[in-house]
């Protein structure tokens, strides 16, 4: 009786830490809609968008975790989306292979550079961000002279990209298989037990025999196809894109930084790879909100909402960092609480 | 002592190729063909590549050199202009806008004319520079020019194609950029025509620009009784928000999109929310743009309306350069230098802007070509003045002129 | 007698002394390598400094104007990386500097518009950007947070920040500084003096003083150096002040290089300079092998490449395409002496 309970205790505590970051940023955000005159998911479309939106981070959220979580911390995230984002849509738009094939083709080109700059990385022995850098530069350049000097890139009037993008089953199918992938490759795989490994001991799993560098190579390389389809979906959502380059991809990675930091605390609870989905749920609901209010507000600009998305990562930064203290300080606040009731009852008999 | 060593070390390694440099200091640029540096910040657009084909065909025609520069900030335009000077460049085509005192300033203290081909300095920034030797002057839409292509835009969609219900993108117009609140100001100034349409409180367009400047368009802000405006999104980001916001007036009925600038990126977005949306029918952008291919595409989509700046926009920036270069700059009669405006294109059709552009491209020839320019070069300011002021039908008929 | 017979003939203490002297002899080409490789840097500048020189000359370019540009280049990326140097040498990550330097140009310049006064202008600039970095460390060492991801964040922030005064403060999208208040310093001279007299003081700081090599020793064993008593947090906070005052400088150089500041002023100078100081040798980890003028060196090379590379290629891509090669090799080359066993993290 008292394991059972033990257990259902266990399982609630569980329920909770998964669900209360996602349910928080869902009340929250439909709280905040409804005092602007609007609602978190006004028609059909706002679920369409919601979809596509959750789909683009989830992806850019496993390809950045996978080098971030091991210490490496890769710059060329954004030129990667970009490339391959631009090859997938160049090679299907004048094949007419479509979105599908844009999506396949874009995750494999982007492999490909990741696997090159997996391989620049084991064989330079230099540090990740010197070579994420570089690769940005190169990378970039590479995509000014696929383009013939940043020309735009679109579908003319092929809308079945755009239309790919909106369409939540198509979205969903996607995150599905990128989640499947993502937990099997990560967790039932010898590849995987290395890399988890060698995230928690670099030294002593090298120590063991474990090949750390093949181990980096596909780590670059499985980010780098998440990237790839990533940017053609990015692609896709815009129905085209114009490129730029001088480091402008670099700050397209911060956007996965909060669902990744929401999925560091539902992970305590779960598994990794599922955190980061329910991380990017919650952050895609925050995402969605900040649009209708602004549709609403007219001085709820970009610049308001990136600083107030700023601050919540802060504070949630704060938080995950001082989890202990801060539970300490609340136990600490009813433990005293619990003294100063017993000690005034004792005195009343 | 090691780190006296080191520190010492790079200090000489310094002083020895400063000092290479101070030597050889005396070795002075080329001379020959007029040279003229482009200094831009957009070199991706359809704008600015036909920009780039016009200059360096009339470079091939006329015998000039013209290279170009990307620069981001206002710093990298100075230092572009520097390098130009090192490089004896005699002419500088400022795009970008960044910084235009510190750009004139560093053109002319190496001896180098400036001509503004796409923007004007603000009243302020002119008065400064107007009496600057090498500052010949700018040659560009006006704010009146822009706010009247607003003003024919917004009255072209409720004249012509019957629109009462409008979505708008302000582009940089909470940034302040003029050229934007001018457009936007002429859209709501027409509106504001009607007697029972006003935008908080105000309807002329001296009213209005002190309340778009610097802020988003509050659609709750316009009260009409003809007209509506279901949505307002600015920014250059076409992130989820901006998709959120353009589905969401899209579906309140605003399917006419008016854009002051980017007009073919929006008509792309709302183009596939069409097609990817039932309730969304009848959707028509238009936008003060360019007149270039691309957007001959974009009428492909749910593109309607296309008002802009052409390749051959570049001619009058050449007639000063040469002018000025070959001693017979052209100025103002008090002889400070040039404030000109020039007219935009306006194509309402697919066909209309295929037959400008089959006037105006480099395979069949630039409506103002190497003919055109060679008999405005050294001529008066009122004779250059027709060059600056013609519209698409006066422009071909200098061409005709010119070219018999 | 055949060879072998020889050796195995010879006394112990000859044998010896045959072992120790290949050792010394092992010992002596990895001094000789490690020195090689430690004037990289300073050669790589000085080749291209040459290489920049003779093309510019063959072409006929004029290199008065060409080192004015050199110098007006590096000297931003310059004065923010010798700052940074003491984050980084510390073992600290700071990737705000760029967002702050335009945060601290514009609120400088707000007040020049308003004062007119070229010295209130200085310490603005200066005080808004000590404090904007010192909040950084600040936040991070109060809240337990990875002080990388802290700056992350911050950039963010600042950027929004900055657009926001823009658009407050701002005519036409940006904010005009009259030059009237700059124009008198906006020489090379005035440029050279900034370099070289925060050169100096940053030199003597690091290298002849205790906190210089607090911060190697930080940098090098953060629990060595807490067990010996260095306070990490306060030096953190320290270096994130004295890189705030090189951000200060470089917003009011940036100021009266270009008087009238946009969104996109300074905006390519936090990347460039992590390439700067790569290029310059430092050790991006921090620790003893930390080089204060590593940031100058950098600076000067990637503005010798720019303008080198300038004189030959038009189209940005292909320099960036370059650029990016050359900071890989450079940095490979320069870390052949160090080679890690491990992967690095």
């Amino acid at each position: 009786m008292t394991i059972s309970k033990n257990k259902a205790g266990e399982y609630a505590k569980r329920g909770v830490g998964i669900a209360i970051i996602p349910v928080i940023c869902l009340v929250v955000m439909s709280i905040a809609c409804a005092a602007s005159g609007t609602s978190l998911f006004a028609s059909q479309s706002s679920f369409q968008l919601y979809f596509r939106g959750l789909a683009y981070v989830l992806l850019l959220s496993f390809g950045v975790s996978i080098n971030m979580h091991t210490g490496r911390f890769d710059f060329s995230t954004g030129a990667q989306m970009l490339i391959g984002g631009v090859i997938g849509a160049k090679i299907a738009y004048a094949s007419g292979l479509g979105p599908v094939g844009m999506i396949l083709i874009g995750a494999v080109s982007s492999a490909i550079f990741g696997c090159i700059t997996g391989l620049l990385y084991v064989a330079l022995r230099l540090p990740p961000m010197i070579i994420g850098l570089g690769m940005t530069l190169v990378l970039e350049g590479v995509v000014a002279i696929i383009t013939g000097g940043l020309k735009p890139v679109g579908f003319g009037t092929d809308s079945s990209y755009y239309s790919f993008a909106v369409n939540i089953g198509a979205m969903t199918v996607i995150m599905l298989i990128a989640l499947a992938f993502m937990i099997v490759v990560f967790h039932y795989t010898k590849f995987g037990y290395d890399y988890r490994a060698l995230q928690t001991g670099q030294k002593i799993s090298v120590n063991t025999g474990i090949n750390e560098k093949s181990n980096a190579v596909i780590c670059y390389t499985i980010s780098g196809m998440m990237f790839g389809a990533a940017g053609a979906l990015s692609i896709c959502s815009t129905n085209g894109v114009t490129p730029t380059i001088n480091f402008s991809t670099i700050a397209t990675m911060f956007s996965c930084f909060l669902p990744l930091f929401f999925s560091g605390f539902i992970g305590k609870y779960c598994n990794k790879q599922i955190a980061i989905l329910l991380g990017c749920i919650s952050y895609e609901f925050i995402q969605i909100g900040f649009g209708q209010i602004s549709f609403k507000v007219a001085s709820f600009t970009s610049d308001v909402y990136k600083v107030i998305e700023a601050v919540i990562l802060v504070v949630f930064l704060i938080y995950l960092n001082n989890e202990n203290k801060i539970i300490e300080l609340v136990k600490l606040k009813n433990f005293i609480k619990k003294r100063k009731d017993k000690s005034a009852a004792t005195e009343e008999q | 002592m090691k780190n006296m060593k080191k520190v010492l070390s790079v200090i000489l390694a310094f002083t020895l190729i400063l000092a290479m440099g101070v030597i050889f200091a005396s070795c002075g640029g080329k001379k020959g063909d007029t040279k003229i540096g482009v200094l831009r910040e957009d070199d991706s657009s359809g704008e600015a590549k036909a920009w780039e084909e016009y200059l360096k065909k009339m470079g091939e025609e006329l015998g000039f050199t013209v290279d170009f520069t990307t620069t981001a900030s206002s710093s990298e335009e100075v230092s572009a202009i520097n390098t130009y000077a090192s490089k004896g460049y005699d002419v500088i085509f400022l795009f970008s806008d960044d910084d235009i005192i510190a750009a004139v300033d560093a053109a002319s203290s190496n001896k180098m004319y400036v001509v503004c081909p796409t923007g004007h300095p603000t009243a302020a920034q002119y008065e400064q520079l107007k009496n600057n030797e090498y500052f010949l002057g700018s040659v560009a839409p006006t704010s009146d020019t822009e706010y009247e292509a607003g003003y024919a835009m917004a009255k072209y969609f409720v004249e012509q194609k019957g629109q009462s219900a409008f979505t708008i993108f302000g582009g940089a117009t909470l940034y302040g950029a003029d050229m934007h609140v001018q457009r936007l100001a002429g859209m709501l100034a027409y509106f504001c025509e009607d007697a029972g349409t006003s935008y908080d409180g105000v309807k002329t367009r001296e009213e209005l620009i002190p309340k778009l400047i610097g802020k988003s368009l509050d659609p709750s802000k316009f009260v009409s009784t003809k007209y509506r405006i279901t949505g307002y999104m600015d920014g250059f980001a076409f992130d989820d928000a901006f998709s959120t916001k353009l589905t969401n007036s899209l579906e309140a009925g605003g399917v006419c999109v008016l854009s002051v600038g980017a007009g073919d990126t929006v008509a792309k977005i709302a183009y596939g929310i069409t097609q990817a949306n039932s309730k969304v029918t009848g959707v028509m952008v238009g936008g003060v743009d360019a007149i270039t291919e691309d957007y001959a595409s974009a009428f492909d989509t749910v593109y309607a309306y296309d008002c802009g700046k052409f390749a051959s926009a570049m001619a009058p920036a050449v007639v000063m350069a040469l002018s000025a270069v070959n001693g017979n700059k052209i100025v103002n009669s008090d002889g400070t230098a040039l404030r000109l405006g020039m007219n935009y294109w306006v194509a309402t059709s697919k066909a209309d802007l295929q037959s400008m552009l089959a006037s105006d491209n480099k395979t069949d020839g630039y409506c103002y070509n190497s003919a055109v320019i060679n008999h405005f070069v050294g001529n008066t300011l009122d004779e250059f003045k027709k060059l600056c002021d013609a519209d698409y039908d006066a422009a071909k008929a200098l061409h005709d002129e010119y070219n018999k | 007698m055949s060879e072998e017979k020889v050796i195995n003939t010879l006394s112990a203490p000859d044998a010896e002394a045959i072992a120790e002297k290949e050792t010394a002899a092992r010992m002596k080409k990895a001094l000789i390598a490690q020195n090689i490789v430690k004037y990289i840097p300073l050669g790589a500048c000085a080749v291209l400094g040459l290489l920049y020189v003779i093309c510019a000359l063959i072409e006929g370019y004029d290199l008065a104007i060409g080192f004015k540009v050199i110098i007006s280049n590096a000297t931003l990326v310059a004065l923010v990386a010798t700052g940074a140097t003491f984050i980084f040498s510390a073992g600290s990550f700071d990737l705000s500097l760029g967002s702050n330097m335009l945060v601290s140009a514009l609120v400088g310049g707000l007040v020049g518009i308003k004062t007119g006064s070229l010295f209130l202008v200085i310490l603005t600039c200066l005080v808004v950007a000590i404090s904007l970095s010192v909040l950084n460390s600040v936040l991070a060492s109060l809240f337990n947070l990875p002080v990388f991801i802290m700056t992350i964040v911050m950039m963010n922030v600042y950027g929004a920040i900055a657009t926001l005064l823009i658009t407050t403060f701002g005519t036409n999208a940006a904010v005009p500084v009259p030059p009237s208040i700059v124009n008198s310093l906006n020489n090379t001279g005035f440029r050279i003096a900034l370099l070289v007299g925060f050169e100096v003081l940053c030199c003597f700081l690091f290298y002849f003083t205790k906190l210089g090599r607090k911060q190697k020793f930080l940098g090098g064993n953060p629990l060595c150096a807490d067990l010996t008593g260095i306070n990490a947090k306060k030096l953190t906070i320290l270096s994130f002040a004295l890189a705030g005052i090189g951000i200060g400088l470089a917003s009011f150089a940036m100021i009266v290089q270009t008087p009238t500041l946009s969104a996109s002023s300074g905006s390519s100078v936090g990347m460039n300079m992590l390439i700067a100081l790569v290029f310059g040798g430092m050790n991006m980890n921090g620790g003893p092998r930390s080089k204060m003028y590593a940031a100058m060196l950098g600076a000067f090379s990637m503005a010798f490449l720019d303008s080198f590379m300038n004189i030959y290629v038009t189209g940005s891509w292909y320099l960036q395409i370059v650029k990016g090669i050359l900071f890989v090799v450079v940095v490979f080359l320069f870390s052949i002496a160090n080679r890690p066993k491990m992967l690095e993290r």
